[in-house]
């Protein structure tokens, strides 16, 4: 499926695509997407879920279709073109999930599925095409099923998401396939196997770095240092089927880097929360009190969402990781709330400005 | 014009000016809907034109370009 067989969405996208041209390749404050975990339950248990469904986490709350209607609608105007179903595992419920795709519009965004793919066959795959799913993404840990099965908690896990890609592009979607990549494994020999793989099958490679969030709260050295992300933009030259959120999908040289997605991208949780991405826990409003727009504006008045940051925030920038992912007890259900953080802001600039005061005099 | 649109071809879909006229859009790994964005506004910024989004999404190869093109430089 192309983008101009949905020219609302081609519209958007040429919008995003001319405001980052000329903010010279960054983005700035516009808006591009939202993931939405309409429903937390999961029938795997992964080690790295970063939104505690194996611990059972809220995972009987379920968003009304309405509901994501009038965000979707909301979203449309806000210019936002891609739109990411994710869970928990969002196949869990079919009936659910049809009801939801068409309560969004698909026709409206570039619409995508985040699955584990074990409930993924062939009918799934060409239902999902009938409802405007252009893309199925799929995440694969390892080229040894073993090792894959085990970091997911259930066995044939990796033989049937492997097949659920085959099935997605069967049906006509763009499949691709889910990498979480940090420094226990960035430049290892099975990620290079998972690169070759995908790029035989001709799918896109999306890679995912990994986050000291929801399971693996507080593990900062899992995270990609400098030289891994060098290396992934070496990757990413070499194979030219690799992407990652955070680069410029624009730039035909595959270097440059569209900056950091918090806030342009935002994740709702089954409790209407939105936070600034799936893996910083921080509130910036709710769905049920708020509107899109104003949750947007909340969001970038914290300087660290608003400034440009070449690197991921959860994934790449340890003192931010530590200073606001580490908190005990904070998860996608409770979050951080943004204004705390502003407020601490406005305290500290406060104190700059004395200090600087009194030096002058 | 149509030397304008074809250096543009080949610069955006990245490949070689004589092939250009017998490519098509998803023929080549160039022209993907990003090229496709690209090539559109490429030529809206050199032919100083804002192409409609009807029109955008008909063209799919060179002369069907040209066709389009022409519509709006009159």
């Amino acid at each position: 499926m192309a983008l101009i067989d949905k020219p609302e969405v081609f519209r958007k996208f040429k919008d995003f695509f001319n405001y980052v041209q000329q903010n010279d390749g960054k983005i700035g404050l516009k808006q591009r997407g939202i993931d939405i975990n309409a429903n937390n339950a999961c029938n795997l248990r992964c080690e790295h879920c970063f939104t505690n469904s194996p611990k059972g986490d809220h995972i009987k709350v379920w968003m009304e279709p309405e509901v994501i209607g009038r965000i979707a609608d909301e979203a449309h105007e806000l210019g936002i073109f891609e739109w990411d179903l994710q869970g928990g595992e969002p196949l869990l419920n079919k009936k659910y999930l049809w009801k939801v795709l068409k309560a969004i519009g698909t026709e409206r965004f570039y619409t995508y599925v985040t699955t584990n793919g074990y409930y993924l066959d062939q009918d799934t795959a060409n239902k999902l095409a009938e409802h405007g799913v252009d893309r199925v993404s799929v995440s694969i840990d390892s080229m040894n099923p073993e090792d894959h099965d085990k970091f997911r908690g259930r066995k044939s896990s990796w033989e049937r998401a492997l097949k659920s890609l085959e099935y997605v592009q069967k049906a006509g979607m763009d499949p691709f396939l889910n990498i979480t990549v940090g420094h226990f494994n960035a430049k290892s020999e099975d990620v290079k196997l998972l690169l070759e793989y995908s790029k035989d099958k001709k799918y896109t490679t999306l890679i995912n770095v990994a986050t000291p969030s929801g399971m693996w709260s507080n593990l900062t050295e899992i995270m990609c240092d400098d030289d891994d992300r060098a290396y992934l933009i070496e990757m990413r030259k070499k194979y030219k089927n690799v992407i990652r959120n955070l680069w410029n999908p624009f730039d035909r040289k595959n270097e440059s880097v569209l900056g950091c997605n918090t806030v342009n991208r935002l994740y709702i949780t089954p409790l209407g929360d939105v936070l600034s991405c799936p893996y910083v826990h921080i509130k910036i409003g709710n769905v049920y009190e708020n509107s899109l727009k104003d949750i947007s504006s909340k969001g970038f008045e914290f300087s660290k969402f608003r400034n440009y940051s070449e690197k991921c925030l959860a994934g790449e920038d340890v003192d931010f990781a530590k200073k606001y992912m580490g908190r005990p007890g904070t998860s996608i259900f409770n979050p951080i709330d943004v204004n705390e953080l502003i407020a601490e802001e406005g305290s500290s600039i406060e104190v700059d400005t004395h200090l600087t005061t009194q030096t002058i005099i | 014009m149509k030397d304008r649109v074809k250096k543009i071809f080949s610069e955006v879909f990245e490949v070689d000016i004589n092939e250009v006229e017998s490519i098509e859009y998803q023929s080549v790994e160039g022209w993907d809907s990003i090229g496709h964005m690209m090539m559109i506004s490429e030529l809206e910024s050199q032919f100083s034109v804002s192409i409609d989004i009807d029109d955008v999404i008909v063209i799919s190869n060179f002369a069907e370009c040209i066709k389009i093109l022409m519509k709006y430089r009159g």
